[in-house]
């Protein structure tokens, strides 16, 4: 579509530029150059192009026929009637015939015009209009010439009104486009911008310029619609939806007077953009996995936009019950647990040996631990393999212990600005009190804000990293599993940090063999725990994304026992998952870490 | 409605609670805070009325604790106009002697309404409210889920045994002991609370503590004893069934 349409605007510019340009108006038939060897290879490859153009279309507007999941706008946040987005419809299927009549025209044109000069032999190459013209060669010489002077006008026309047409639709993106790209930031995510504007009725005062060219860039492609987990299990947002309540929003109150279809009326909620004209329950859906902004061909960065709101949820109080728990937690102690700072080293009493305090002896690796590894019984499990493996080893490592606090990018990422400053000045201030050449850490979210948000100066890595530098220099000799299992990518270690080797590398190195899950590695599928989730209530959806992630994981095959995973929220979520989808018996949920260990033990698993 | 907040804070049960040398009262060396949950909720009731009806809402809070001063700010952050920390040593303090000191600041201002928890984790016979309350001569409801402004007096409702609920009328100036605001105690943002610090409208009244005139005095405090560990039945449902008869034989039952 794209490159059909530019290469045939340009074929026509020439055009122009050499006929009527340098030919008429200059006076200078001498330069032209449209002419011999190069015309003719030119006309093969515009003719190439153009039928490429118009199957194209054909294509798509019989995909349209009966449209995929991505293409409907049925809405997954409200009830339907009143308000839908017929017009959006019926502006995609008017986009696609205003084109494929330009098209048609244009080959019709050059038809009756090889037609009309009685088939030149060079024209040949222009296959299709020299198939056009033979087949219309009975209307003769000069019937073919009015009938080329009729398409000519008619051609030129249809492109002007095309071009008229742009800005009230679906068309406006090549323009957006090329401003949203040459403007997007994709490390938005990574290490989020600063709070934008008090939470208010305004939408313009809520978001920078450069977010509003984002929500304008959407070309309604509905990729994001796809991917997104919360979508997927029925919760009520949909990235795709929501940019486009932010921009018809943005329109409204520019003045712009928008075409909704037939008897469809905007979204006429008024009061607070984030609560009211976008509901709270529809920010609070979203789990922060990035799946949207990798699909996204344009570059529109969806989760800073809706921590944005987010904030300003939090700063009138409107907080999900489950999160506000959480945060009062995080104030208290500073973990989301409500335990008292004094347990969080509690999980390393069953080591045989000591873990070094990097508070008060130098250290090469400090280990930042999180909080679910520290306090929750089914990832603590993990963080004592890391230990041993550690360990064994010979790494150089310590905690920092009560000192430690929950890295906030959870809490950043639910919108609580505030409290995730405390909390990094918190962990800053322990970090100084510390010396150590590297921090590893076993959250692959606190990775991302340690590496992004803390402006540390050494290097941050996860402990996969670390294991799987320790097991390629031999300080871990693993071998000796057997089996198949399938790897989840957290969103956090994968889309985020760009980390899909090493886990795999150590799968494969434990002797496992590794079947990949169709949504695997940048498509990875989230568990349904990030941005805050984790705290949430899910009651409420259809079934919990990890739940619809066994249940990829089991249609593998009976063959596939672990499930294997390289963070502690996904051993949390899907130790649960595979609960409550019944699958316990024949899926293992399993650490990366607890296999090299397994591995390195020769205990055999499971 | 000009309403007063009496808030008290309470060891914090995240940490572990320990007794001191001679067994009188906990370790508080290595206690920390925070504010009383139903203070937390007649803070909440107070807020509800003023958004209502306006007015102005003060809070008092007792202790000289680091955690008060937070407990103070958070609530400016949250709406109230103005704050007061009367400063004093919290565990030495009987329930009459902080009744007498709530009495003292109040004394001299006006009110219509003095909100405060209907107990304390540390005070369950619920006596603050009361004992305000007689100490000024005034009208109080105690166990209050919820109240409302009316033509100069005030609506509350009281709950009962059993969820059977009634509503009251009470003169203004009156007390209320809150059993639990109509909603949730709300969210405040971390950086709301930030922004209250540094505006520091928090002033402080040093109070000299009056003496002890309960005639109720400590002599020791236990910990409860730990328990033997449950026993989990296993088995299916015949087998866990013949288990648990005999251990209900066994325990005497014929």
């Amino acid at each position: 579509m794209f490159w059909g349409f530019l290469v045939l605007t340009v074929a026509t510019a020439i055009i122009a530029i050499d006929v009527d340009v340098i030919g008429l108006f200059l006076g200078r038939p001498d330069l032209q150059f449209w002419n011999g060897a190069f015309y003719q290879g030119y006309s093969l490859i515009v003719d190439v192009f153009s039928i490429g153009f118009v199957s194209g279309l054909v294509y798509l507007g019989w995909r349209r026929r009966n449209p995929p999941l991505k293409l409907s706008y049925d809405r997954v946040d409200r009830e339907e009637g009143g308000y839908d987005r017929k017009g959006y419809s019926i502006d995609d299927r008017a986009f696609l015939f205003v084109l494929l009549f330009i098209a048609i025209t244009g080959f019709l044109l050059e038809g009756f015009r090889i037609a009309a000069v009685d088939f030149p032999s060079f024209e040949i190459f222009s296959i299709a209009g020299w198939t056009i013209g033979q087949a219309v060669s009975f209307l003769g010489v000069d019937g073919a010439e009015t009938a080329r002077v009729l398409f000519w006008w008619t051609h030129a026309l249809a492109a002007l009104t095309f071009i008229a047409f742009i800005p009230y639709s679906k068309a406006m993106h090549m323009v957006t486009d090329v401003i949203g790209l040459l403007v997007t930031d994709q490390d938005s995510a990574r290490a989020l911008p600063e709070p934008v504007g008090a939470p208010s009725d305004d939408l313009l005062s809520l978001f920078t310029w450069k977010d509003l060219v984002d929500h304008d860039a959407c070309t309604k492609c509905g990729r994001c619609h796809d991917v997104c987990p919360a979508r997927a299990t029925g919760a009520p947002l949909s990235p795709r939806d929501l940019i486009l309540d932010l921009r018809e929003l943005a329109d409204a109150s520019s003045g712009i007077d928008l075409w909704y279809g037939p008897g469809a009326e905007p979204n006429t909620t008024t009061g607070a953009v984030a609560g009211d004209y976008i509901a709270a329950e529809t920010l609070w859906a979203c789990t922060t996995c990035m799946a949207c902004m990798e699909v996204c061909p344009v570059g529109i960065e969806h989760v800073p936009t809706i921590v944005q709101m987010r904030r300003q949820l939090v700063e009138v109080g409107d907080v999900e019950a489950g999160l506000q728990t959480a945060f009062q937690s995080l104030t208290r102690a500073g973990n989301s647990f409500g335990k008292s700072a004094k347990q969080r080293a509690r999980w390393t009493k069953g080591l045989d040996q000591e873990i070094k305090d990097a508070r008060s002896e130098p250290v090469e690796y400090l280990w930042f631990v999180g909080d679910h590894a520290s306090f929750d019984p089914r990832a603590t499990e993990v963080s004592t393999s890391v230990a041993r493996l550690l360990s064994h080893a010979e790494v150089d490592f310590g905690l920092l212990y009560e000192a430690e606090k929950n890295s906030g990018n959870d809490v950043r990422r639910a919108g609580e600005e505030g409290l995730f400053e405390m909390l990094r000045e918190q962990n800053l201030e322990a970090l100084a009190s510390a010396e150590y050449s590297q921090i590893i850490t076993t959250d692959p979210h606190s990775l991302n804000t340690l590496r992004y948000e803390y402006e540390l100066e050494g290097t941050v890595i996860h402990y996969t990293e670390l294991l799987d530098r320790l097991v390629a220099d031999g300080s871990l000799a693993v071998s000796g599993l057997s089996g198949i299992a399938t790897y989840h990518d957290p969103c956090y270690l994968g889309r985020y940090q760009d980390e899909y080797e090493a886990p795999r590398r150590l799968i494969h190195a434990t002797g496992l063999d590794l079947h990949e899950m169709g949504r695997c590695r940048e498509n990875s599928f989230c568990c349904g725990a990030g941005g805050g989730r984790i705290w949430m209530d899910d009651s409420g959806l259809e079934e919990r994304p990890s739940e619809n992630r066994i249940r990829e994981a089991v249609a593998l095959g009976d063959n596939v026992r672990y499930f294997v995973v390289a963070c502690p929220k996904d051993m949390v979520m899907y130790s649960d998952a595979v609960k409550t989808t019944g699958h316990e018996d024949r899926l293992q949920v399993v650490d990366v870490a607890q296999l090299v260990e397994r591995a390195m033990t020769g205990v055999p698993v499971g | 409605m000009d309403s007063v907040v009496l808030l008290r804070p309470v060891p914090d049960p995240v940490e572990e609670l320990e007794l001191n040398d001679d067994g009188s009262d906990l370790d508080r060396d290595y206690l920390g805070y925070v504010l009383n949950e139903f203070d937390d909720h007649a803070l909440e009731e107070a807020l509800l009325l003023k958004e209502a009806t306006g007015g102005t809402l003060t809070v008092l809070g007792l202790g000289s604790a680091d955690e008060m001063e937070q407990i103070l700010y958070t609530a400016l952050a949250k709406g109230a106009d103005e704050a007061i920390k009367l400063g004093d040593e919290l565990e030495h303090l009987s329930i009459s002697s902080q009744a007498e000191i709530f009495v003292s600041a109040l004394e001299g201002r006006s009110f219509d309404l003095v909100l405060t928890g209907v107990q304390a984790a540390d005070e369950l016979n619920g006596q603050l409210a009361v004992r305000v309350a007689a100490k000024l001569g005034i009208p109080h409801v105690s166990v209050v889920v919820g109240a409302s402004a009316d033509n100069g007096s005030v609506k509350v409702t009281k709950e009962f045994w059993g969820g059977i609920t009634a509503d009251y009328q009470i003169q203004t100036p009156a007390v209320l002991g809150i059993q639990a605001a109509r909603q949730a105690p709300r969210y405040v943002a971390v950086s709301l609370i930030r922004q209250a610090q540094q505006g520091g409208d928090l002033s402080e009244t040093d109070v000299d503590p009056p003496p002890d005139t309960s005639g109720v005095r400590v002599i020791s405090v236990r910990v409860p004893e730990a328990g033997e560990g449950a026993e989990m039945i296993e088995g299916d449902e015949e087998a866990a069934a013949t288990k648990i008869v005999e251990i209900i034989r066994s325990a005497g039952v014929k």
